[in-house]
């Protein structure tokens, strides 16, 4: 396919910026390699976009540099990154038609006529819109804007293409079926992908790897499963999916307020020392079991809910409540029913809490 | 190629009157003044028929005669000038001053004397209505009338301003000029004469009668005029039945249909003047052209043109009878009319404040009092 | 810094704070310099005039004008007068800018042009129109007789009623464009959101689109305040007999009484007043960024914060009968249907439109003076027109200065709009308020200034001299729509447009200029009808190498009111309709370009 382009590695290296009071990006560094689909994860506020603008030249970092295929380009103006992007609100020109968005491109690099339509087409057929070209931008429904959107950054075949929450405006289902699309689309053209998002359900199912972000500073970077199953911080664990969080007692090695010590569910080497220490455990390797079964914890249902395949069930133990998620095909549990709970084998990690954060809690609810 | 031609003529011009000023030179005219000269003067142009007559009267007779061109540039108000002036730039060569700001230019010291050396003695006699002055020559004569809806009170004409004034035999709105047109509306004067003061005690002005007497007619005053076209549109209209407008303005109408009636009695007789402002650019053209304008034959010419009186009485006699008798200084209607003292206007009163900044001070107070 | 920073610092989305300075710098530079000999210069003699009297420094004058209670009358009676009229126009622009916003949108080019209309033809001509309609005699009057619904001509004209139609008629465009700009930029899913969330019609229209469209009320009521402070020939002509407003006093001590330092006192009172208003004000009626550079932070969390420091409603906390007042008007108008809101919509047009028709009539009338109704149609005025050689001269003088001064006017306030709205820098709000006020001043204050100051540097007599002043007298109609419209552009276009390779002056040749088209296009005819319409300026500045078309007309109507004026007035509405329709089929033909593309 004529559309792919040579992906080129980013490297982000020690960016900083202020704006005024606001810290909005603290020592960020981080490398895209090439050809790689990368999500920048974090709550909002957390300076993705200020990342995405900075490589895309229109925010000038305070300190640190930018490198693409190894080329510092700090100095060099937005227009001539040669970086396509999809802006969050799509910015389609309302003057021009659909073709004429596409050709933009194209035309500013001086591409022929004859080249310029032959290409326009291809990419109308890539986002498979082949026909619409004559249409007005804002003759055509939200999720077509955004394919015309991805397609006019892609039909110059730039090195790396950042997207700011694209889908952010799509319907549920369209943004499923997006995603997949662009996922397949990344697999075409081969261009490096630098997706800002807060959804981390779309930032693991669509990324090779997940950098998050926290109140301007970088927490971790990793494929999704080294996120979820080794999260570098409560803040990560907390963000990635779901997590329970409990005090932990270190001279004692158990929850704090739990009859029975954590332990083969800790892992092997015990805890690091820490100010809050906390043991972080997902809903999915907490498991429920008749009351008074040796070697568990006496709890009680406080809530159950069926979700098809699964159930979560939030039980109140020790004066904690957490979140467990079994299997539905096992027993069903009801309210008000009394249990024992375990954690499954080194299946808990020790974090240090955020001065903030309380000492137990919860994230059970979906997203 | 009208344009053409014209150009033509006039390169020839100039170069005859490169030849004419030599000979000027050479022998110095004794009884025909000899106006030829060259180059341009800017004069003063009053625009609508009022340019045209300018034009067909002065200003082609004189190029003709002289060689020197005529450039006619758009007449500005006295402030404008006034400015012009100060500033070194005036705006024309012969400018065209009323004749309730011409003191106020001289006392300033704005004007250049008039060089009567290129006039005719015998014309400069004839100016018997308004004498010539040293730094101005009065340019035309006008008079404020009565003028009134001539079908309506076609059995009763009104008479006088007292009429103006009788609203309960002559029902119907009327207008008057702003009193921001100071000397020029005459309302002041007309005022007063309304309420009974004798033509001869008119002056100074007694301010307090006058505005009670305007006081009077405020109620009926469908609109206080601003300038000369709205006073007569405002009856042809028939916005309102009465009111005072100048001569020229009222034939106009009339001479396009229009009904009018007028009354010459108490009509208070203006006029403008011609003047060479300090730092015109061609002063002895200027000169040339106001004697020029002195004499008997374009100034009747330009009577036929416009009613507006000659100033030099020796054109009369190269007028018709007819004509004669539209003038505001035709033999018969003179005595009718009071000559507006503009000694009166430019003096200073015990206010310290001349007659024009008086009357507008006044007026401020007076029509912005009751709103 | 060449080309290369100036389109750097034009578009907005542009990172190069390092080039902001020297961007921001050749902003603002020619703006700047025409502004200073244009304005600030000459307004500085003004001042300097009005400390002056007899050759001797002092306050005299200042103590003549402060000392007299007459002054005070009549400053208070103008101020008056133009918070009626921009009552007025308010009410009356605010249901035809919604009418035009919600329900006409695909008439909108049309209904706004209907709307500027009068603008178009000379006010005098105008004014006699409305006598003609209003007057004893006039068409209102004579219909209602002959259908004996009434016994006595009503008084419609020479009274407050005539002048604040006459003033309202000019002024109503300045209030609906801005206010129509705003409500454009209403996101149309907000009042759907509302009514989702439970408000009636009336609350959607009190709590959503009242306060989102304040800011273009805002603006607009400030044009039309500012306007109608140096209104007098329209009152003078159509008000009472006792009307009598500031600007009239400055002129009649110009023009009559040539006493320069009590206008010029006069004047520097007025301005000072109103300045200080403005600037008091500005956060309402500017349309300045405020703080920041616009970067990063997304256009809905901008819009939000914004919206609260702005929100009218935080006025209306402070003024419960206000809000009463606001709260009932929007009953009003929530409930107003669409027939309901179209049938006042075609009433406004009617009222408008209505004195055009009249000089269109007398235009081709066969009497000969002015007359209405004409006895007869005839050309023989248009041929007037046209067999007079020094009318089409001062016609060919007054267009050319007109556009290119009005070209001037965009192509430098243009950039000064985009430094404002976009860079912060030291003095942008005195910059603001300089290049905002010579709408405040009476211009025969500016003519007088500018012909000291012409005459100084040697340019007196010169046509560059009407370029100048005409720019001048444009700029403020350019900053004012242009602020507005760059309020409602999306700096992410033009940063897609960077990513997408284009160079900043290709940026702003593909993406902003074209996106501020409407803008540019209204600026100008605004910067070019004032330019045309100009009376008083051209006075002073009045030489033979320079004489306007106003002049000619003038210099007639002093003694006549002839249909000639009013063929100057159907040739005005001719070029307009022209520079419409060729701008419609232009961009039509664009667009059809595009889709064959
Ligand atoms: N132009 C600006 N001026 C001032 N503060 C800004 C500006 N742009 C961003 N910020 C601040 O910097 C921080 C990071 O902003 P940024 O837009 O990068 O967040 P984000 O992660 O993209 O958030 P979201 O998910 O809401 O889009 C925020 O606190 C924001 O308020
Ligand atoms: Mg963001």
């Amino acid at each position: 396919m004529s559309i792919a382009a040579t992906g080129q590695p980013v490297a982000v290296e020690r960016l900083s910026k202020r704006f005024g009071e606001v810290v909005a990006l603290d020592d960020v560094s981080f490398e895209v390699r090439a050809g790689e689909f990368l999500a920048l994860l974090g709550p909002s506020g957390s300076g993705k976009s200020t990342v995405l603008m900075s490589i895309a030249g229109f925010v000038r970092p305070d300190a640190g540099r930018i490198r693409i295929g190894g080329r510092v380009i700090d100095d060099l103006p937005p227009h001539r990154r040669d970086i396509g992007m999809v802006f969050q609100r799509y910015a389609l020109f309302p003057h021009l038609s659909v073709a004429e968005n596409l050709a933009y491109p194209l035309r500013r690099r001086g591409i022929g006529a004859a080249e310029i339509a032959r290409r326009v087409e291809e990419v109308l057929a890539l986002v498979r819109l082949g026909g619409y070209g004559a249409r007005g931008v804002d003759q055509i429904s939200g999720g077509q804007q955004q394919r015309v959107a991805i397609a006019r950054a892609l039909i110059f075949r730039p090195a790396v293409l950042l997207m700011d929450e694209p889908m952010s405006a799509l319907d549920r289902k369209l943004r499923q079926h997006m995603q997949m699309e662009l996922k397949l689309l990344h697999r075409e053209v081969g261009a490096t992908i630098v997706l800002v998002t807060h959804d981390q359900e779309e930032a693991l199912s669509m990324a090779d790897r997940v950098a998050v972000l926290d109140e301007g500073r970088l927490r971790q970077i990793g494929v999704p499963e080294e996120l979820y199953r080794e999260p570098a911080d409560a803040f990560v664990a907390g963000f990635i999916g779901q997590a329970n969080f409990l005090p932990y007692d270190a001279p004692s090695a158990r929850v704090a307020g739990f009859a029975s010590p954590l332990g083969d569910a800790l892992p092997a080497g015990g805890a690091p020392h820490c100010a809050r220490p906390a043991i972080g455990v997902r809903p999915e390797d907490v498991t429920l079991h008749p009351p008074e079964t040796p070697g568990t914890e006496p709890c009680r249902v406080v809530e159950a809910a069926f979700g098809g395949s699964t159930q979560s069930v939030l039980v109140a133990v020790g004066g904690h409540r957490l979140t467990a998620r079994m299997p539905a095909g096992s027993r069903l549990w009801r309210a008000g029913e009394e249990a024992g709970l375990r954690f499954r084998p080194a299946s808990c990690r020790v974090f240090d809490l955020p001065a903030h954060q309380p000492s137990s809690w919860s994230n059970g609810d979906e997203d | 190629m009208k344009i053409r031609s014209t150009r033509r003529r006039f390169l020839q011009a100039t170069a005859l009157a490169g030849l004419g000023i030599a000979a000027g030179r050479l022998a110095a005219p004794a009884i025909a003044k000899d106006l030829k000269g060259s180059g341009v003067v800017i004069v003063h142009d009053g625009g609508g028929t009022m340019g045209v007559a300018q034009r067909k009267a002065y200003s082609e007779p004189f190029e003709a005669e002289t060689g020197i061109r005529v450039v006619h540039q758009a007449g500005v108000n006295s402030g404008v000038q006034r400015a012009a002036i100060l500033a070194g730039a005036p705006k024309h060569d012969v400018a065209n001053i009323s004749g309730g700001s011409i003191d106020g230019f001289a006392q300033e010291g704005l004007l250049l004397p008039i060089d009567y050396g290129w006039w005719e003695q015998a014309d400069r006699d004839g100016y018997d209505v308004v004498p010539t002055g040293r730094f101005h020559v009065p340019a035309m004569l006008y008079s404020m009338l009565l003028a009134y809806d001539g079908e309506r009170f076609r059995a009763r004409p009104p008479a006088s301003w007292t009429d103006l004034w009788n609203v309960r035999d002559f029902p119907g709105k009327r207008t008057l000029a702003a009193g921001t047109n100071a000397a020029d509306g005459c309302t002041f004067e007309i005022a007063l004469l309304a309420d009974g003061v004798a033509p001869d005690k008119l002056y100074p002005l007694d301010w307090e009668r006058a505005f009670r007497s305007l006081d009077r007619l405020r109620g009926d005053i469908v609109k206080w005029w601003a300038n000369g076209a709205e006073s007569v549109q405002l009856q042809i209209d028939r916005q309102a039945a009465l009111g005072s407008a100048w001569n020229g303005r009222i034939d106009g109408a009339n001479a396009q249909g229009g009904k009018l009636g007028t009354s010459w009695n108490q009509a208070i007789l203006q006029w403008a003047a011609w003047a060479v402002p300090k730092g015109a650019a061609n002063p002895e053209n200027a000169m040339k052209y106001m004697a020029f304008m002195s004499r008997p034959e374009p100034q009747a010419r330009f009577s036929e043109l416009i009613t507006y009186g000659p100033t030099n009485a020796r054109a009369f006699r190269h007028l018709s009878a007819e004509r004669t008798a539209l003038m505001p200084t035709a033999p018969a209607l003179k005595p009718l009319q009071i000559v507006q003292d503009y000694a009166f206007w430019n003096g200073t009163d015990a206010s310290g404040q001349n007659g024009l900044k008086r009357a507008i001070v006044e007026w401020e107070r007076w029509v912005s009092a009751r709103r | 810094m060449g080309a290369l920073g100036l389109g750097q610092a034009l578009s907005g989305g542009m990172a190069g704070r390092r080039h902001a300075g020297g961007g921001v710098a050749a902003m603002l530079a020619p703006a700047l310099a025409l502004l200073i000999l244009g304005y600030a210069a000459p307004m500085g003699a003004i001042a300097w005039t009005s400390l002056h009297r007899g050759g001797t420094m002092g306050l005299a004058a200042y103590a003549e004008v402060l000392g007299s209670p007459t002054f005070f009358r009549i400053l208070g009676g103008t101020l008056q007068t133009a918070a009626v009229v921009t009552l007025l126009c308010v009410v009356l622009g605010y249901p035809f800018a919604y009418l035009v916003a919600t329900r006409g949108r695909r008439h909108a080019g049309l209904l706004l042009a209907l709307v500027a209309v009068p603008y178009l033809t000379s006010i005098l001509i105008r004014s006699y129109a409305w006598i003609a309609i209003l007057g004893g005699n006039g068409l209102v009057n004579r219909t209602l007789l002959a259908l004996a619904l009434i016994d006595e001509p009503l008084p419609l004209v020479f009274n407050a009623m005539g002048s604040y139609i006459g003033m309202v008629h000019v002024l109503l465009p300045m209030v609906v464009l801005p206010i129509y700009a705003a409500m454009r930029r209403i996101d149309p899913a907000l009042p759907l959101a509302a009514r989702n969330l439970g408000a009636s019609s009336p609350a959607v229209f009190a709590t959503v689109y009242l306060p989102l469209s304040a800011p273009g009320l805002a603006a607009g009521g400030v044009l039309v305040f500012l306007s109608a402070l140096g209104f007098y020939i329209t009152p003078a002509l159509l008000g009472a007999p006792n009307d009598y407003l500031l600007a009239q006093a400055i002129e009649v001590r110009v023009a009559v009484l040539a006493e320069f330092d009590t206008a010029a006192a006069q004047a520097c009172v007025l301005l000072a007043l109103v300045g200080g208003l403005m600037l008091l004000f500005r956060r309402r009626i500017a349309g300045l960024a405020e703080g920041e550079d616009i970067v990063a932070a997304p256009e809905r969390t901008r819009a939000g914060a914004g919206l609260r420091r702005r929100t009218l409603g935080a006025m209306l906390q402070r003024a419960p009968r206000l809000r009463a007042l606001l709260a009932a008007l929007a009953d009003r108008m929530g409930a107003c249907s669409g027939p309901a809101l179209w049938t006042f919509g075609l009433l406004l047009l009617a009222f408008l439109l209505a004195p055009i028709v009249v000089v269109a009539l007398v235009a081709f009338s066969s009497a000969p003076y002015l007359a209405f109704p004409p006895p007869g149609l005839s050309l023989r005025w248009v041929e007037a027109f046209l067999d007079d050689r020094r009318w089409l001269e001062a016609a060919a003088f007054s267009l050319a200065a007109s556009l290119v001064a009005a070209a001037t006017a965009v192509a430098v306030a243009t950039p000064l709009a985009f430094a404002l709205a976009r860079r912060r820098f030291r003095g942008r709000q005195f910059l603001w308020l300089l290049a905002v006020s010579p709408m405040i001043v009476p211009h025969i204050v500016i003519g007088l200034g500018l012909f000291f100051t012409f005459v100084t540097v040697g340019l007196n007599g010169h046509p560059a001299s009407f370029w100048i002043a005409y720019t001048v007298t444009g700029i403020p109609y350019v900053v004012i729509i242009m602020l507005s419209a760059l309020r409602r552009l999306d700096v992410d276009l033009e940063r897609a447009a960077a990513s997408l390779g284009a160079h900043p002056l290709a940026t702003l040749r593909t993406v902003t200029l074209p996106l501020l088209a409407v803008a540019i296009v209204s600026a100008f005819l605004f910067a070019f009808l004032t330019a045309f319409d100009d009376l008083v300026i051209a006075l002073f500045l009045s030489s033979p190498r320079g004489t306007t078309l106003a002049m000619r007309m003038w210099e007639d109507i002093r003694l006549e009111i002839s249909p000639k004026t009013a063929v100057v007035g159907v040739l005005e509405i001719a070029v307009l309709v022209a520079t419409m329709l060729g701008t419609a089929l232009v961009q039509r033909l664009r667009r059809t370009g595009y889709r064959a593309a």
